[in-house]
């Protein structure tokens, strides 16, 4: 290989104890990039069909990609696994510095098998890699884990990524946390980390990462600076943090409020973006190599918390423990950012676990002495932070919401089901499908769930724009039709190949051409890649998650939404009246699988899986 | 006069992109322990870029058992790749752990601030890095005191007082 790639993956078996140093299998580096793409192959290929997300057969990849590291921004790691929150493909991605470390030490990739007896944590220095015992860290939060791991190693510059109690404790949203407060937050990939006792992985590399056109690199980089100065969206994500986007959605009443009742909530300039840079905010902060550094640091002004330093919060958090608890009070949204981050979960899922619970308790079907007396009014601050400790400790009520929406939907029983907004049991983030219908096909769509950044939808269905699928003129949010479904396709692809190379879906996502895409692959790895090949990938890439979850189970009767999308209307503002009409739902489904040329039933046709270069995965079932 | 980098602490996010820039300019593989700048993370939430600071007094000039390195009429530190034997002792002395051992040649390398237009602060995103002359040096820094003092004054309202009598 030209250069991007070290060319070696890290394989560690905590069941044994054995290392192995293996070489990073050329084809499907060239077939599936890396990130995302490498790790739903190694995942497909390696995890047998029907295991138990937090058994001894799941695996973990953490995989850069051939740009991580390099001056093309950001260095982003992805950990792919089988997810214990939706039993099917689970992928995380996360920023910081931790993914450049991975490959400054000489590894695109390192895969974690096995169980290990006792709690430890992995210690990468270059060459010399050893499992440490961490029974003495266990039960430390994720801040506090890589400060002691530092520490220990006497390296301050060394990079951590660890679980925190709620990974320990099998929490199903648990996440990672590198970078102080970077997350691999979704799908639980932490649960899946502590179910094989493993606390921690420090990395230190002191090598360096090749590319194989130096010149074109600089072209690329040249070229990218030129458009993300003049891109808004992007100025605005360094001005206000991603809390930007909190103006975007309430403006046309799409910011989900009290668990998707309402796209519209009154006091949402109270969470916006200028008010927490007025407010709390105290620095800004980018990850490794990136201009735009949408990254907050805040500092909680009063209460008990006063003092408390958060890294963030997020857009995400802002409306999962802002509108989407009908909570207006941007301290209390901060601490339950920190107190998520520091206990290592979601703050998606645990955000929207608790307006679930908020909801049943307004609709009569969970008592407050069965919510250990809390009361779960809406917006209540103290029952929110309390409940998130709860959760991360799997405490009383705590212990049934650790366990996903869906899960602890069926666990309750009593019609809450309907209460549970998620689709193939992953929650929905903090953008509604009735205000911007783009998205209700993202949220079906998604192979890891209801998640919103697998396409670049939502900026199109808030009215702004992604040159990564340039348009002569904005769509119509509240619209879905063909041209949604064309964009889907289109974005599903190049998304994913965003999250294979890998790269940062708030720059390159935004303000990348596919062009631009293709070109800065092509001088990293002098691969020669135009766009039709970038398509080409996304395409393999994502049909190939789809084969991962059609082995597991899935088919069209999952890739829908809940019903109160498709019956009760949006009540307030610019999205008054708003619903998704079954019908054409229905019809635009129908249309998307012809597009990728899947079957009626939502299963990829053989002859594409053959046109695409997977026909070693036939046949399916 | 001399010149000097200016780090300006509020805007710095730690991003890294001057150590990557100067990357781009010195060496054509990305590696970050390479660069003659870094950044520091201080916590709870600083970051601090560091390169040579052009002392007046350089112990790595003075303490270079070969005479390798020397201070050259613009207040740089000039490496003779001849006489420099990579000891590694000006590494040692230097207060700001600016100075780097290139392992291919065995050299050791400093900035040189790219002859007076350095890439690192031309590439920062947000203006953190200026290279600025030692005469307006605290310039900036008294401005940008002063209209925070103001600004407290025109909070409190007293500054209108003042105008008004």
């Amino acid at each position: 290989m030209k250069g991007g790639y070290t060319g070696k993956m890290l394989r560690v078996n905590l069941s044994t104890g054995k290392i192995v140093k293996e070489g990073l299998p050329p084809e499907p580096a060239r077939k599936f990039l890396g990130g995302v793409g490498l790790g739903s192959y190694l995942l497909l290929k390696e995890v047998p069909a029907g295991a138990d997300p937090l058994g001894e057969s799941n695996k973990l990849f953490f995989c850069t990609g051939p740009l991580t590291g390099t001056r093309i921004p950001t260095g982003r790691y992805v950990v792919t696994f089988k997810s214990p929150l939706t039993s099917i493909l689970g992928w995380s991605s996360s920023a910081g510095h931790w993914g450049p470390e991975l490959k400054f030490a000489g590894y695109d990739a390192l895969i974690v098998e096995g169980v290990s007896p006792s709690p430890v944590y992995l210690w990468i220095d270059d060459d010399s890699v050893e499992l440490r015992k961490a029974q003495h860290l266990w039960g430390a939060t994720t801040g506090e884990t890589q400060k002691r791991i530092r520490k220990e190693l006497g390296d301050e510059e060394v990079r951590v990524a660890c679980i925190g109690p709620a990974g320990e404790k099998l929490v199903r949203f648990a996440s990672i946390i590198n970078d102080e407060g970077r997350a691999a937050g979704r799908c639980g990939a932490g649960a899946v980390m502590g179910s094989k006792k493993l606390k921690a992985v420090a990395v230190r590399g002191h090598g360096g990462v090749k590319v194989a056109e130096p010149e074109k690199v600089s072209e690329v980089v040249k070229k990218m600076y030129e458009v993300w100065k003049s891109e808004p969206f992007v100025r605005s994500l360094h001005l206000y943090g991603t809390d930007a986007m909190t103006s975007f959605t309430s403006g046309i009443a799409a910011f989900p409020t009290r668990n998707f009742q309402s796209g519209w909530f009154e006091e949402w300039e109270k969470l916006s973006g200028p008010t927490l840079s007025r407010t709390l905010l105290v620095k800004k902060v980018g990850c490794f190599g990136c201009p735009i550094a949408c990254g907050r640091v805040s500092v909680v002004k009063s209460g008990p918390y006063r003092g408390m330093v958060v890294w963030g919060p997020e857009y995400e958090h802002v409306n999962t423990f802002g509108a989407g608890c009908g909570n207006s009070d941007l301290e209390t949204v901060s601490i339950c950012h920190q107190l998520v981050n520091e206990y290592g979960m979601d703050g998606i899922s645990c955000g929207r676990a608790i307006s679930f619970a908020m909801e049943c308790h307004e609709k009569g079907l969970l008592k407050r002495e069965e919510a250990d007396g809390l009361d779960l009014s809406w917006g209540n601050g103290e029952t929110m932070v309390e409940l998130v400790r709860r959760i991360g400790e799997r405490r009383g009520i705590g212990d049934l919401l650790a366990e996903g929406t869906r899960l602890a939907a069926r666990k309750l029983g009593r019609g809450s089901e309907k209460y549970a907004m998620q689709t193939k049991g992953l929650e929905y983030a903090g953008y509604e499908p009735r205000g911007m219908k783009g998205m209700a096909l993202t949220y079906a769509l998604g192979n890891r769930g209801g998640c919103h950044i697998t396409t670049g939808m939502l900026y199109l269905d808030i009215g702004t724009m992604t040159w990564m699928y340039p348009l002569d003129s904005p769509l119509d949010p509240q619209a879905l039709d063909l041209e949604k479904v064309k964009a889907e396709v289109a974005l599903e692809r190049r998304y994913t190949v965003v999250e294979s190379a890998v790269l940062c879906k708030f720059f390159a996502g935004i303000v990348f051409t596919p062009s631009l895409m293709a070109s800065s692959l092509s001088a990293v790895t002098g691969w020669e890649i135009d766009e039709g090949e970038v398509d080409r990938i996304g395409e393999r890439i994502w049909t190939l998650q789809r084969l991962f979850n059609v082995r597991e189970g899935i088919t069209r009767k999952d890739d829908t939404l809940p019903e109160r999308f498709f019956t009760e209307p949006l009540p307030d503002g610019f999205s008054r009246g708003q619903v998704l009409d079954r019908k054409t739902f229905e019809e635009m489904l129908d249309a998307y699988y012809r597009m990728v040329g899947w079957d009626e039933e939502g299963i990829p046709k053989e002859e594409k899986v053959r046109e695409l270069g997977l026909g070693e995965f036939l046949p399916l079932r | 006069m001399r010149l000097y980098l200016r780090v300006d602490l509020d805007k710095c996010t730690g991003c890294r992109t001057c150590e990557l820039a100067c990357l781009d300019a010195k060496k054509k593989e990305y590696n970050p322990k390479k660069a003659l700048i870094r950044v520091t993370f201080v916590p709870p939430y600083f970051f601090l870029p560091l390169s040579c600071q052009f002392c007046e007094k350089p112990p790595c000039v003075s303490s270079c058992p070969e005479g390798a390195l020397e201070v050259d009429e613009r207040h740089r530190i000039k490496v003779d790749p001849q006489k420099c034997i990579g000891c590694t002792w000006c590494l040692n002395v230097c207060p700001f752990g600016a100075i780097v051992l290139d392992e291919e040649t065995n050299v050791v390398r400093v900035c040189d601030l790219c002859d007076g237009d350095p890439e690192c602060a031309k590439a920062c995103p947000t203006g953190a890095l200026e290279l600025v002359p030692s005469e307006t040096a605290g310039l900036k820094n008294r401005i940008s005191a002063a209209q925070k003092l103001l600004a407290g004054l025109m909070l409190s309202g007293e500054a209108l007082k003042e105008v008004k009598g």
